[in-house]
């Protein structure tokens, strides 16, 4: 896959790999067991540090999305496969909401203003009523 | 890896009672590539020469490798582990590609004959032409082959781009960093283009009126400052401390920017207590760094 | 390497110094002239004259062919700011000490090569020596030459630490001139002549080494470069 970083954007560049490593696995473009490219490689590729890029490779080890296997490279992790799938279903779900609230005829902010309450009560153990699909 | 390649300690230097380093301290650390920043006249080749044993510190510390550069036994053995390219890129006008590059090699026991090849064909470089009759960006790339080919732990590139086009300086970055990967080697350079700096550095120093005005790993700062504009609806409250983070405030009219180098969050709240503000916060980037830091100084 | 730099770089200032040696051999049998010159009143005419060639050659010589680029002793010195060439090699894994030898080495090497001219010199343009010099006499003529060229080519060395190109060329001819006419005209003790050591008393005429003059050249041009080489030594760049 193809990874596009800005040097100049403000987002540290190892944080632009990673995030762009995840947004890959959740799409499906990386899926589990998939070979990352080398350290090497991909620094040479992007013209980056090659510190920069073992920094996103480890600190996306020590979240398990991939791994480090000493002497052959960086790998999807097994078990992003069924995040990648949820992640795709949660994608779709909310897509639906959103298209139909809209339509009842609110705006975006107080689409978000719901979705915040909700996550927050979500946080909180409690539920305000009715369950959403 | 702790090891510090460069180190200094309260460096020191005036030319003719006019100082161009005021105390700076620098830490560069081994297999880093290591941006070097400053205004023109900043103090950055001082800097540089005072390194490789040009100039002599009026006062304070320089090591290279844990020893003191200088016309010592200790600066030999510095320079056998040293590439450098200096600011201006000249050299000897009476010789030709070919003979300096056989010239230099006889000092450089570790001289890689593969990356010679390799940059001879990438720069197209013309074995047979004298030097002076070579373009500056040919003349860039010739003293680059002849400074990495040494087999250096420590390459020292004073404005190495200067004179390419933009396709060179893509290629240049990439064997630096292609370099950074495959060798235990430290890369230390100056640059005016801050893009790119940004795009391959990862600890940097900016040196302002001979001093270091910011230094440290470009991923920290990048996550840890920000920018924020504070705009007032009347005028400023006299008197306003912004508290501690708030290292570089500029005030122009009812507009306040402020580059926060950390407690980001209290300075934030501090601009939003006051009654009609209205504040917005940006990610930095390097020149925002940069622009600030210098002005400021 | 630094012999090969260095060979490539003066090359052709040897090549010129070796035709400015030679041209008096082409031109003088050349001329009508009488090859005896009014006399000089302390001297007999063909003394003079070899005392003129020898200043020609070893004394006047050397300023000569550091003319131009001067690079030969030009040692370390810096031009105009710094030359950035000057950058690159002290960037190098040597010593000054070994830079500044190696560059007054072969500068005396060139000039002794060159100087060969001398003595062969005297033969063709004037065969009425050739039934009284031996090549041992030759060879002796070439040696106290050289040594006294050596001093000269000091003075430049020294000249060229704090002196521009051009003027450490004029600088230089005008210190030999100076030095020949003091030495010529005024009454110092024998040892301090050199001069005299290729002109009236050569070994062509008096069969010997010049051990006292060769000794007095050679250590005042080791008091010379060693002066040179602390500069150098001391310098910034």
């Amino acid at each position: 896959m193809i990874f596009r970083l800005n040097p100049s954007s403000g987002v540290p560049l190892y944080l632009q790999l990673m995030e762009q490593i995840r947004h890959g696995i959740e799409t499906g473009a990386l899926k589990a067991g998939d070979q990352l490219p080398t350290i090497r490689g991909l620094a040479e590729e992007l013209v980056m540090n090659p510190n920069t890029v073992v920094r996103a490779y480890r600190e996306l080890e020590h979240e398990g999305v991939i791994e480090l296997r000493h002497g052959s490279g960086a790998y999807v992790s097994e078990s992003v496969a069924g995040r990648a799938r949820v992640t795709r279903k949660a994608q779709n779900i909310v897509q639906s909401a959103i298209e139909r609230l809209a339509d009842l005829g609110l705006t975006g902010d107080e689409i978000r203003r719901l979705f915040d309450n909700e996550i927050a009560q979500l946080r909180a153990g409690t539920a305000s009523g009715g369950k959403d699909e | 890896m702790n090891e510090l390649v460069i180190e200094t300690h309260e460096l020191r230097k005036s030319f003719k009672g006019q100082p161009a380093l005021a105390g700076l301290n620098l830490q560069v650390p081994a297999g880093s590539i290591f941006g070097f920043l400053g205004r023109n006249g900043a103090g950055k080749t001082t800097t540089i020469k005072t390194l490789i044993g040009l100039l002599r510190p009026d006062s304070g510390d320089a090591r290279v490798f844990g020893l003191m550069p200088g016309d010592s036994s200790a600066g030999i053995l510095i320079r056998r582990r040293i590439g450098y390219v200096a600011e201006d890129k000249e050299l000897y006008p009476y010789m030709t590609v070919a003979q300096i590059i056989r010239f230099t090699r006889g000092f450089f026991p570790r001289w890689r004959d593969d990356l010679e090849q390799r940059y001879l064909k990438m720069f197209e470089l013309p074995l047979n032409r004298k030097i002076p009759d070579l373009s500056k960006g040919t003349r860039s790339k010739l003293v680059l082959l002849l400074a990495i080919c040494r087999g250096a732990d420590l390459l020292i590139l004073d404005e190495p781009s200067d004179g390419l086009d933009p396709v060179s300086v893509r290629d240049m970055l990439r064997e630096l960093v292609a370099l950074a990967g495959s060798e235990a080697i430290t890369i230390f350079f100056s640059s005016h283009q801050l893009e790119e700096v940004e795009q391959i550095a990862d600890s940097v120093c900016i040196i302002d009126r001979g001093a270091a005005v910011v230094a440290g790993s470009l991923d920290d700062m990048k996550t840890q400052y920000q920018r924020l504009r504070v705009v007032f609806g009347e005028q400023l409250p006299a008197g306003i401390r912004w508290g501690e983070g708030a290292d570089y405030v500029r005030q122009e009219g009812r507009t306040v920017e402020i580059l926060a180098t950390h407690n980001v969050e209290d300075i934030l709240n501090q601009a939003r207590s006051v009654p009609g503000a209205s504040v917005e916060r940006f990610p930095v980037t390097l020149k925002d760094i940069f622009l600030e830091t210098v002005r400021s100084n | 390497m630094l012999w090969y730099k260095g060979w490539l770089e003066t090359r052709f200032k040897a090549l010129f110094a070796f035709m400015y040696a030679v041209f008096p051999v082409v031109f003088l049998p050349l001329t009508e002239r009488n090859l005896a010159p009014a006399s000089h009143p302390a001297m007999p005419a063909l003394q003079h004259t070899i005392g003129f060639l020898g200043f020609y050659w070893a004394a006047f010589g050397p300023p000569m062919m550091l003319a131009g680029s001067g690079i030969k002793t030009q040692t370390l010195r810096s031009q105009r700011g710094v030359h950035s060439s000057m950058l690159y090699t002290l960037s190098l894994p040597v010593s000054r000490l070994r830079l500044f030898l190696t560059r007054a080495g072969l500068g005396f090497g060139e000039l002794a090569a060159v100087l060969l001219i001398a003595p062969l010199g005297i033969l063709v343009i004037f065969p009425t020596m050739r039934p009284n010099v031996t090549p041992r006499d030759l060879f002796e003529y070439w040696i106290a030459a050289l040594a006294c060229g050596i001093f000269f080519c000091s003075v430049g060395v020294l000249f060229s630490t704090f002196l521009d190109d051009l003027t450490q060329n004029w600088s230089s001819m005008a210190a030999s001139i100076f030095f020949w006419w003091a030495l010529t005209n005024s009454h110092v003790p024998a040892p301090l002549d050199i001069f005299n050591v290729i002109g009236a008393n050569a070994p062509l005429f008096t069969h010997s080494l010049p051990w006292a003059q060769m000794g007095v050249a050679i250590a005042a041009a080791a008091i010379l470069c060693t002066a040179a080489f602390t500069i150098v030594r001391a310098r910034e760049y």
